[in-house]
């Protein structure tokens, strides 16, 4: 393997997996709900295919169904619990949901406890990745193009006027909650099979917020938005090593540049007008 | 035609030559992030043997071939995704021989199973979590429990004939109940008798039925793991119940000021264990030598995690050396099994992989507590 190809490969890897849990983020917060616990969700998933591959010889198909559906039914019942919360309490409430499953996962032997679950096969390889990746960018791009699309971001922009419209708001913001977990779950069921680890730090709040930046970013109005958001701000600090010490000052500056340049988000529906 | 044999004979020897003459290692430490106190002085300990080495010429294999080393660093920002990929990076590289690997285990536990899939030897240079599979690539520096726990007994039963240990332990806490059974497994081997192995559960307040238990054994040394609440508590209510035995546990516990302070001094006396570090030795005149340098280099003096950076670089050069090769990963870590007994900064380092990468001849320091946060090492 070259040398570009040898730094390329996990870095792609990686680059591929932040966007599939951002574009799930980008799902969620579709209908308004700001969510600190995809890293969680994504966790979940991730600890569920793992258990399933590794203790139970589970075919991997299977497990990121597995964990996708455990995914959405967490997601379902989050985006429930949190319907008529205001956005601060349900930004709250998402990360006590997720700081309180750090911890459960912390305290289960039988998925490692403070030690990580370990031993899992390595099933995630590039072609994989962006083969899922282009089929959740479809799924997105229908998505927004969708009745329940179009009904998220009417949700999402003014919940009232949405509701004298007759959407149907819990069941909207519910349902866009659960896919977008579900997402978030199938992207954590591929990492910890490329990583080979799960453990209770993947469910954190810091990683939520990285993927919460990612969309931010990127821009939260359109698909494209996390996509390039998750792609740009992993590669970048990968391509900054040349600056060992620096490069998570440069990659800070220039994070907060644009979002004083650019508080929408780098891509906007206009911009791809 | 004696000219043109020659610049023959050149074209063909000088590739291989050329091939040969850099040993490459990858040394993937914690930069920044939260792990940075540490794996920055790894960093620093590593670049500094490398140095110290190409500035003396390089080094001679067994087999005559002259090397300079070559060490590429990566920064893996205390994050298991960017440890596994500098890992995966490292390993599709070639000339990479092997990787010095983290000190923080959120680098070292995932990079283990990956360095088994990937053949390439990792060395781990201040993780001390425990390993759940191991496998033949992958190597531990630096003390864990796993060896200083029997050590410290042996010591202890060398110099004051321990006989008989009762052991209390937490049995909710993953590392303290490990080297608790630990001792009472070593027993057989060291020849003592565990008369006793009582648990309790993190958040306990009464610890009075064990240690009942205990002093009906008429013990004289106690073992006690658990984290500093209730160890102190333990210490406490040996006290209450008149219970007069030496005291045991694990990593330097008993002399952290807050135990200190939470039993009153009751744990003046206590023994636990360390890894050793010493700035001057001397016995060792090396350390000294090599603090010297350091200061020079970096302006600050090295921390024990300098010295496990440049242990582990020392170590890889002398497998390397053993191995006669720059590139071959399997003779490579076939030869660093034969490392046995050699001496390092921080002790002496062995390896026999399988059954695991452990350290066996770890330096283990045996202290007793004399005061707030004072020690003294057992000669």
């Amino acid at each position: 393997m070259s040398d570009l190809a040898a730094f390329l490969t996990p870095v792609l890897i990686t680059a591929g997996i932040n966007s599939i849990i951002a574009l799930g983020l980008y799902i969620t917060m579709s209908s308004g709900p700001l969510s600190v616990a995809h890293a969680a969700l994504a966790g979940m998933g991730g600890y569920l295919g793992a258990v399933l591959t590794t203790n139970f010889g589970w075919p991997f198909s299977l497990a990121i169904l597995a964990g996708m559906l455990l995914g959405f039914v967490t997601g379902l019942l989050l985006g429930l619990l949190i319907v008529r919360m205001n956005e601060l309490v349900a930004g709250l409430t998402t990360l006590g949901f997720g700081e309180t499953m750090a911890v459960i996962a912390f305290n289960i032997d039988y998925i490692g406890g403070a030690n990580a679950f370990s031993g899992i096969p390595l099933r995630t390889t590039l072609p994989l990745v962006y083969a899922v990746l282009a089929v959740i960018l479809f799924v997105a791009w229908r998505y927004d193009e969708s009745r329940l699309g179009y009904a998220a971001r009417a949700t999402r922009d003014s919940p009232v006027t949405a509701d004298a419209m007759g959407i149907n708001i819990t069941w909207v913001k519910s349902l866009t909650f659960g896919i977008g977990a579900a997402i978030a779950a199938l992207g954590g069921v591929l990492r910890a099979h490329y990583i080979l680890v799960q453990g209770p730090e993947d469910m954190g709040f810091f990683v939520s917020v990285g993927f919460l930046i990612f969309v931010i970013f990127g821009g939260s109005y359109v698909f494209w938005g996390p996509l390039f958001g998750a792609m740009t701000l992993t590669i970048l600090p990968e391509v900054l090593r040349f600056s060992a010490k620096d490069r998570f000052i440069i990659y800070g500056v220039l994070l907060t540049i644009m979002v004083i340049l650019r508080p929408q988000g780098l891509i906007t529906r206009r911009s791809m007008r | 035609m004696k000219r043109f044999v020659m610049a023959a004979l050149l074209l063909v020897a000088a590739p291989a030559a050329a091939q040969e003459k850099v040993v490459h290692f990858s040394s993937i430490n914690g930069q920044t992030g939260q792990s940075a106190a540490y794996g920055s002085k790894v960093i620093e300990g590593v670049n500094l043997a490398a140095k110290t080495i190409n500035d003396a010429g390089g080094f001679a294999d067994r087999c005559g071939g002259k090397f300079k080393v070559k060490v590429t660093t990566g920064d893996m920002a205390n994050s298991r995704e960017q440890a596994v990929s500098l890992l995966r990076q490292a390993a599709a590289d070639a000339t990479v021989l092997a990787v010095v690997g983290p000190s923080p285990s959120t680098g070292y536990v995932p990079m283990v199973p990956v360095a088994g899939q990937l053949k390439i030897p990792v060395i781990a240079t201040g993780s001390a979590a425990p390993i759940k599979e191991w496998n033949p690539w992958s190597f531990r520096l630096n003390t864990t429990s796993k060896v200083a726990a029997p050590g410290m007994m042996k010591t202890l039963k060398t110099k004051f004939d321990l006989k008989h240990v009762a052991l209390i332990y937490d049995v909710t806490q993953d590392g303290q109940r490990g080297e608790a059974e630990l001792i009472r497994n070593s027993a057989k081997e060291i020849g003592y008798d565990v008369v006793a192995f009582e648990a309790f559960r993190a958040g306990d307040n009464d610890f009075r039925p064990q240690l009942s238990k205990i002093k009906a054994t008429k013990t004289d040394w106690i073992a006690i793991y658990g984290a500093t609440p209730e160890l102190a508590k333990v210490v406490n209510q040996m006290a209450e119940l008149g219970i007069k035995a030496n005291i045991v546990t694990g990593f330097g516990t008993f002399n952290d000021p807050v135990v200190w302070d939470l039993t009153e001094g009751k744990v003046k006396g206590g023994y636990s264990w360390s890894a050793y570090f010493a700035l001057e030795d001397p016995a060792r005149p090396e350390i000294a030598k090599m603090a010297q340098l350091y200061k020079k280099e970096y302006g600050h003096d090295p921390t024990l995690y300098s010295f496990y950076g440049w242990d582990a670089l020392n170590v890889y050069v002398e497998a390397a050396k053993r191995a006669c090769t720059a590139t071959d990963r399997e003779k490579f870590r076939q030869a660093l099994n034969t490392i046995d007994n050699v001496s390092t900064l921080s002790g002496k380092a062995t390896f026999k992989n399988p059954p695991d990468g452990e350290n066996l001849s770890a330096a283990v320091i045996v202290n007793q507590t004399t005061g707030r946060g004072t020690f003294e090492a057992l000669k």
